[in-house]
């Protein structure tokens, strides 16, 4: 059984696939906040209980000279879509990630040395994911 | 469709073609016999995709140096080379001659060449020159 390595994903935001315009690293990251809830006399170990979910996404895009109009409005900071992230490309039956998210912040970079021009683009889920890869989300 | 090694060298004899002081003696990779000195040379020593997109690209280093009997000459020579080559891609503000299907993005002048060779044990031969790093992107 293979593993995967491929960089072959799909990544759609606020209905625009920039999945052609990939480059560097996406990060999904899921999590979910611990409350301490320790109590009584005689205890030696700390007790938690969960707390709230939080999702966050990083992406990096390659600024592609003649398609960056068709996706820069994706990059305004504050702005809002749906988020959908296919590790494995968008074939039916393989995970899905797909959340509504903001746009935390949107850096770019441009290097003396001649290197790729990278977006890098932070999102904060809205609310509860629709579905997660973890949590069995499909295309 | 060519490959981006010979968009690279289709882009470099147009450019360097009947320039500097070796005028129509620009040649790849090897020299035919008997030319007559000084010559331009060319010829990759490395390089290849880059694999921080999914388009097709490469960074190819190329080597272009002038060979000449005299060494004003072929310091001459590596000068004229520079000035037609660096910073001439179509992101530097200017762009070699464009090949069909690939586009050179950047050219940046790399590290020095220079070589002394004792023809015969007696003739000094002078090579003077650079490394050239070309960013080549396939257009589509």
């Amino acid at each position: 059984m293979t593993k995967l390595n491929s960089n072959d994903l799909y990544v759609e935001f606020a209905g625009v696939n920039v999945s052609a315009h990939f480059t560097a690293e996406l990060k999904y990251s899921a999590s979910r906040a611990l409350v301490e809830v320790t109590a009584g006399a005689g205890v030696e170990y700390i007790q938690r209980q969960t707390g709230l979910g939080d999702t966050k996404l990083t992406l990096s895009l390659a600024y592609t000279i003649a398609a960056f109009e068709t996706y820069r409005q994706i990059l305004v900071t504050g702005a809002e879509g749906l988020l959908v992230y296919g590790p494995e490309g968008r074939v039916a039956g393989k995970p899905r990630f797909e959340c509504v998210m903001i746009v935390e912040s949107f850096d770019m970079v441009q290097s003396i040395k001649k290197e790729f021009v990278v977006c890098e683009l932070s999102l904060a889920g809205k609310d509860a994911p629709v579905m997660t890869i973890e949590g069995g989300g499909k295309f | 469709m060519s490959n981006a090694t010979q968009a690279v060298f289709t882009a470099i004899q147009r450019r360097l073609l009947n320039k500097g002081v070796w005028q129509e003696r620009i040649h790849a990779q090897v020299v035919p016999p008997q030319v007559v000195r000084p010559y331009a040379v060319y010829f990759v020593v490395g390089g290849g995709p880059t694999n921080q997109t999914r388009a097709k690209d490469a960074l190819l280093t190329v080597t272009v140096k002038c060979v000449a009997e005299k060494l004003s000459d072929a310091t001459q020579g590596a000068q004229e080379i520079a000035q037609l080559l660096h910073n001439h891609g179509a992101q530097d503000g200017d762009d070699l001659p464009t090949v069909t299907g690939w586009q050179i993005t950047t050219v940046t002048q790399g590290r020095a060449v220079s070589q002394l060779d004792m023809f015969s044990g007696t003739v000094a031969i002078y090579h003077e020159g650079n490394q050239y790093e070309f960013m080549v992107q396939e257009v589509v």
